[in-house]
């Protein structure tokens, strides 16, 4: 992180290379937008350029970087919102086109496997911003109920009620 | 223990993160009661839901577009540091500068001062009263040590 503050290129790409994909996965299922989601990547790591120097060495690296993902999503999210309204044709022509390219799965089989996941996916999308954090962070990112309260400025307790509401939810949501 | 604590238990059971003490009293809790086993059921449902959804690929070329827009943003950076040395290094200097100034304005006001007394003074002892001679005394008199001498000098003899 000191690297990144002097501006070397090297600990900027060893970074990129690491943390993008998971930082990518966090806002696709935070946003359910795939360009917002990108947008999303640049953003959090000029933000980590920007504040590598406020960077306290020895202080858990994931925490800190998923506090600006998360920062980052909501952010983009809101600004967002009503963009969205316009690109919302173009979006669902460019994913048909996408999975009419997709040649593994059968059509019925992708037909029922995409409709299931849809399901997921906006069931999560739609829970409360602090439940889908727990979500995303808990079952995607593997993190422990202790990190995720790092990341949220908040108590293990209190990430623990929020994921058995979200789990409530989701129950409601996906008619289990 | 309420059925909402025992809740806790259960997520935590699922993550792996009960100690055997807890997941023993949770065991037998459930064998009692049918609406926190039908919640560990559900609950397990939700987490296969959650586990089975897929992974998002990272598009191509996004990792080159991100260090592409940080590394601009880097020279940027060090451009305006540039710049900033030299605001930095002039900002330093510039009580001297303000000082050399302010002695250059003092005696360039010393010498104009100096001069326009000795033209008053040169003056009024000819003749008229010191306003006169002070602006005419060029065009009169004739004297070489006008106000305006030092300024402009006819030399050429002829005219005034």
């Amino acid at each position: 992180m000191q690297a990144l503050g002097q501006g070397d290129e090297v600990a900027l790409r060893t970074l990129v290379d690491r943390h993008t994909p998971s930082i990518y996965r966090f806002s696709v299922r935070f946003t359910g937008d795939e360009s917002l989601a990108q947008d999303v990547c640049q953003e959090v790591f000029l933000r980590l350029y920007r504040n590598a120097r406020r960077y306290v060495a020895g202080m858990p690296f994931r925490t800190w970087l998923f506090t600006i993902v998360r920062n980052t999503s909501i952010d983009l999210a809101r600004s967002y919102t009503y963009r969205k309204a316009y690109s919302l044709d173009d979006d669902a022509q460019e994913t048909e086109k996408r999975q009419l390219l997709d040649p593994s799965p059968g059509p019925e089989e992708r037909y029922l496997s995409k409709e299931s996941t849809q399901k997921v996916a906006e069931a999560v999308r739609s829970l409360p911003e602090k439940q889908r954090t727990v979500v995303i962070l808990r079952y995607y990112e593997e993190m422990s109920a202790r990190e995720i309260a790092g990341i949220m400025r908040s108590t293990v307790s209190s990430v623990e009620s929020l994921l058995v509401r979200a789990k409530h939810n989701l129950v409601k949501l996906l008619k289990v | 223990m309420s059925c909402r604590k025992w809740e806790i238990q259960i997520v935590r059971w699922h993550g792996g993160e009960l100690d055997q003490e807890f997941e023993e009293a949770l065991l037998r809790h459930l064998e009692t009661c049918s609406r926190c086993r039908i919640t560990a059921d559900k609950f397990a449902e939700i987490d296969r839901f959650l586990l089975e959804s897929p992974d998002h690929p990272v598009p191509p070329f996004l990792n080159e577009k991100i260090v592409s827009r940080v590394i601009d943003e880097m020279r940027q950076d060090s451009l305006k540091g540039t710049f900033q040395h030299f605001a930095a290094v002039f900002a330093y200097f510039r009580p001297a500068l303000a000082g050399i100034i302010l002695v250059v304005g003092i005696g360039l006001g010393v010498l104009m001062g100096l001069n326009l007394s000795h033209s008053i003074n040169t003056s009024s002892s000819s003749s008229g009263s010191s306003y006169d001679v002070l602006a005419f005394s060029g065009i009169e008199g004739g004297e070489r040590d006008s106000s305006l001498d030092f300024i402009w000098t006819d030399t050429s003899g002829g005219g005034r």
